[in-house]
């Protein structure tokens, strides 16, 4: 019981206290001291040792729960405190906080936008699907790169009967056409395994989905599923659907399951109405003997993986499987099951083939860019808290001299600009739900129905709302922390000159970043405003223009090929017959619609650039009729066009492109040459054509064949019909013939042949299109911000220029040497943006048409444009400067 | 302004007990964890940090207010800081009492107290 003892724990207890807040210790720190005092007092004249342990034992926990609860009441109270006072400020002052709040809602509107849109192509989840992880796409690859991901039918059941890891399952897009009874309507369709409902992982709202036994004889179950969206366009949601029969492609089809709600194919953007057996194909698609062929690779194909089992164990399964496969499959099994040897699983990304790649590439370069006019407004807003910051020093430091403690006053200034950001977020999401349907309603050139629904979802809303409180974090924490830098005397005294050497410097700074930000935007946006133009201007090797198109299937109405024929020679004779319209024609592919046929050619005596290649060789080719090059003002340069004597019982013809003939024939003229065609029929060269850009604009015009129609006879053919006036003018005048030969046809959807080919330029257009409203945005907030900034720092040195004035400098020199200033900062900017958007902008180049990534006209124009807007900004305010009365001026504090 | 006493209802059972020995006499710190241990037989013993804790509640809320520092002779004439009831405090704590009595009151109450009650 020696007072030392008593010392020794009071001692430890008084640094304990240190663990609580601040404020509390001040306030009760000493009463505790004493109350524990007279508690320990109390312990040891009661209990001894003994006594003072229990003490202790209670104290601790009392000490820390104590301390918890105190630091986070404060910490609540200071942030209630931090926001009354931030939301008093920011209404105090509503034009800045109007400005700051609609430039952060550009910017964040920007990228919500942009984000949006990627969303709904790209990373939307297919809906409805269970376990959505488990589903793969299976492609093979080869050692040397690539893949490929169409496989023939009986691979797939080859597939489908050995593997246990993975459940096989495959499809295949068919165009189809729906009536019961009166005009058809077209729906697109997919040939689906039995297994796929279980692979995707759905089931049925209605009815039921097929069974093994239904997909495994061809021909034998006429049954569709048809997809939940459909059931309420087609039959009103009527439950008594199921049974119903419909005409599909001209054969009678039995309605036995209705999909569940929003599930519309494993591509999401392509919807699919209805989904039919594999099996069926005969009935709903061309090709005799697809489901036999071990060659035609028409089906894609999809797994899913085992629970228990692993992708990788699954893929090599599947490895295994298909080099079984290629070893016994009986001849004529193509040459890439020799080079495709290794299976991967890709998670679907919603894309048919490769295409997911290239999107996603375009939407991260396209996310880039708004990401730009989202810095740039940052770094706008974050120049006007800095310059506000100045205006508020005095106020600051006040509450400096009052005691507030430097992280208090900084954690304030970060909650107004972090408000700010907040509500210029919600704003900007409030802008992108507009700019989103807007987007929404621009009518895409394609025959497939897309589905895409850019309206934000919740993870854009996430996403926005965490990137805006972000850059609030980000772009206010710099001026927060500069201006809560007091040098409190002169900042009580109320002299703004100047600002310090550090506040300028990080003014400069935000003003050459904001600079470089911009010129990368308008670079950017100028590249694709170019490539676009190129585009448009890109001669293919003939003339689009003046032509109505027309794509008819008459075979999905159920016509044999010899009504077809029928069918297709008196219609474009009545077509012919319409007024103003010069030359008709039919092709199977329509021009510039990212398509070509594929046909092997053997051609005697060629045996390949290196000799590896065989004798066999694939060549791109159209199927056209006789009057194709007339219509399209293609030139024959040597030889004939087709005639009607090259029909289906003449000797077999074709006419080459220019190309072609060289690459074959070099040195000599190609009329009369002969070649195999898929190495049975013998064809003769009749004719030469000029080179074209046949599927692609930026394609580099290659050895080019075209096929007589009359030889080649398929019932889905486009229509052709070149006019003197407008082509879309014809449109009602084609569908009357069409309806006046078959009334039951689906109505055929005509429009002219440069809009059906817009669809080519499309990317670019969409690029185009944001990346000039994102650089127009971003250049005028560029342009507002500089002048801003050099209007306030022009401002602070009103009194350095009255003291020049009346020191006789003249007008003109202080005019001058302002701007030159800003100036100075504009192009320090403009090469910082310079360097890296020469290097950010390699990446667009697949995007380009050709347009050099490093256009010199591009960025010279972005130079010009930015330094114009730096002139403009800086010598407004000098000019107003110099014009000051150099006693006002000396008398402005 | 006067506040309602009624909004400060009902009390927590320290806030209450800490009014009603204030109600007493004003006390200091540990006066108040004595005459408030020994109303509840020892059910209830503050530490520091939990005291201060409630004052500076009680306190903020009006119902108490410190009331300097006086010498305690028990305490070997240290000087310790005291507190007493304010007015508001006091009608809280007589509206808590009021509230209370009538709970006890209660046949659900004494129905437990049959049922289950120590007898």
């Amino acid at each position: 019981m020696s007072p030392q003892s008593i010392s020794l724990s009071e001692r430890v207890y008084a640094a304990l206290l240190r663990c609580l807040p601040r404020d509390f210790r001040r306030e009760f720190g000493g009463d505790m001291r004493d109350l524990f005092r007279d508690h320990l007092r109390e312990a040891r004249r009661y209990a001894g040792r003994r006594g003072v342990a229990a003490l202790w034992a209670r104290t601790i926990p009392d000490l820390l729960f104590t301390a918890l609860q105190q630091y986070e009441d404060d910490m609540f109270h200071a942030m209630g405190q931090d926001l009354r006072y931030a939301l008093r400020i920011l209404r105090q002052n509503p034009l800045f906080s109007g400005v700051a709040v609609l430039v952060i809602a550009l910017g964040v509107g920007a990228v919500s936008t942009i984000f949006s849109v990627a969303n709904a192509v790209v990373l939307r989840p297919i809906p409805a699907m269970t376990r959505p992880e488990n589903v793969f796409v299976i492609e093979r690859t080869r050692a040397a790169g690539g893949n490929s991901r169409s496989v023939s039918y009986p691979y797939v059941r080859h597939l489908a009967a050995r593997a246990k890891t993975i459940e096989v399952a495959a499809f295949d897009m068919v165009p189809l056409s729906m009536s019961s009874g009166g005009a058809g309507v077209n729906a697109q369709g997919n040939l689906v395994t039995a297994s796929y409902f279980d692979v995707v992982g759905i089931r049925p709202a209605l009815g039921r989905f097929f069974t093994a036994a239904e997909d495994a004889i061809p021909d034998a179950n006429p049954i569709v599923v048809i997809s939940h969206e459909f059931w309420q366009r087609q039959f009103a949601g009527d439950s008594a659907v199921i049974g119903r029969s419909v005409q599909l492609n001209g054969r009678r089809f039995t309605i036995i399951g209705v999909a569940p709600p929003r599930f519309t194919g494993l591509y999401p953007v392509i919807r699919i109405d209805v989904w039919a057996p594999l099996t069926m194909q005969r009935a709903l698609r061309r090709g005799d003997h697809l489901l036999e062929s071990v060659e035609s690779g028409w089906l894609d194909l999809v797994g899913r993986v085992a629970s228990g089992s692993t992708p990788a164990v699954a893929s090599a399964e599947l490895a295994a499987l298909t080099k079984e496969y290629a070893s016994t499959a009986e001849r004529g099994l193509s040459d890439d099951f020799a080079e495709f040897t290794a299976v991967r699983l890709a998670h679907p990304t919603g894309f048919p083939g490769d295409s997911g790649a290239p999107v996603t590439v375009f939407f991260v370069a396209l996310i880039a860019v708004s990401g730009l006019v989202l810095l740039i407004a940052s770094v706008n807003v974050a120049s006007m808290l800095l310059a506000r910051g100045v205006a508020r020093r005095r106020e600051i430091a006040v509450r400096i001299a009052l005691g507030a403690a430097r992280a208090r006053l900084v954690r304030q200034l970060l909650t107004e600009s972090v408000l700010l950001f907040a509500a210029g977020g919600l704003l900007g999401i409030a802008l992108s739900f507009v700019a989103t349907t807007l987007i929404g309603r621009i009518p895409l050139p394609l025959d497939v129905p897309l589905v895409i629904d850019p309206t934000p979802d919740a993870r854009v809303l996430i996403v926005s709302l965490a990137l805006a409180l972000a850059t609030g974090l980000a772009f206010g924490l710099a001026p927060a922390l500069q201006a809560s830098r007091g040098d409190l005397a002169t900042a009580l005294r109320g002299d703004t000159a100047g600002g310090g050497r550090a506040r300028s410097r990080l003014r400069n700074t935000l003003v050459v970043a904001q600079v470089a930000a911009s010129l990368i935007l308008l670079a950017t946006s100028g590249l694709f405003v170019r490539a676009l133009a190129r585009g448009q201007r890109v001669d293919p090797g003939y003339d689009i223009s003046h032509i109505a198109t027309m794509p008819l299937d008459v075979g999905l109405s159920g016509y044999d090929s010899v009504r077809a024929g029928a069918f297709h020679r008196a219609l474009i004779d009545r077509v012919r017959a319409l007024p103003g319209v010069r030359s008709v024609a039919y092709t199977r592919t329509l021009p510039l619609t990212l398509t070509t046929m594929g046909y092997s050619i053997a051609v005697p005596g060629y045996r390949g650039a290196s000799g590896s290649g065989g004798q066999s060789d694939q060549s791109s080719a159209a199927v056209v009729d006789e009057g194709y090059f007339d219509v399209l003002r293609l030139p024959i340069v040597e030889g004939r066009a087709f005639t009607a004597a090259d029909n289906a019982t003449a000797p077999k013809v074709a006419v080459v492109s220019r190309r072609f003939a060289e690459k074959y024939w070099a040195g000599e003229s190609a009329i009369g040459h002969v070649f195999k065609l898929d190495s049975s029929t013998t064809v003769t060269v009749v004719g030469v054509t000029r080179d074209v850009k046949f599927a692609k604009l930026d394609e580099r015009p290659g050895p080019f064949m075209y096929l007589p129609i009359a030889q080649h006879y398929r019932a889905d053919l486009n229509l052709l019909a070149r006019t003197d006036g407008d082509p879309s003018a014809l449109a009602p005048l084609i569908r009357e013939a069409v309806r006046a030969l078959d009334p039951t046809l689906p109505q055929p959807a005509v429009v002219s042949l440069e809009r059906a080919t817009s669809v080519a330029l499309l990317p670019q257009r969409f690029a185009a299109g944001v990346t000039a409203s994102l650089g127009a945005i971003g250049l005028v907030l560029a342009a507002i911000g500089l002048y801003g900034v050099l209007a306030f720092s022009i401002a602070q040195r009103t009194r350095e220029i009255g003291v020049r004035i009346a020191l006789g400098a003249v007008a003109g020199q202080v005019v001058r040497m302002v701007v030159g200033e800003g100036l100075r900062l504009v192009w320090i900017g403009a090469a910082v943006g310079l360097v890296v958007a020469l290097i950010a902008t390699r990446a667009l180049a697949p995007f380009l048409f050709g347009v050099d990534p490093f256009d010199v006209m591009t960025f010279v124009l972005a130079l010009l444009i930015l330094g114009g807007a730096g002139m403009v900004a800086s010598w407004i305010p000098a000019r107003r400067a110099s014009r000051a009365d150099p006693m006002t001026a000396l008398r402005h504090d | 302004m006067t506040a309602n006493p009624r909004n400060y209802i009902p009390l927590k059972p320290v806030e209450f007990l800490i009014l009603l020995a204030l109600a007493e006499q004003d006390q200091h710190g540990y006066g108040l964890t004595l005459a408030i241990a020994e109303r509840t037989d020892g059910a209830v013993r503050l530490e520091p940090g939990n005291l201060y804790k409630v004052l500076k509640r009680l306190v903020t809320d009006g119902l108490i207010e410190p009331a300097g520092h006086r010498a305690v002779a028990e305490l070997d004439q240290e000087r310790r800081r005291y507190y007493r009831l304010t007015k508001l405090g006091g009608q809280v704590a007589a509206l808590e009492a009021e509230r209370l009595t009538t709970l006890l009151a209660s046949s659900a109450v004494q129905g437990l107290t049959r049922q289950f009650g120590t007898p």
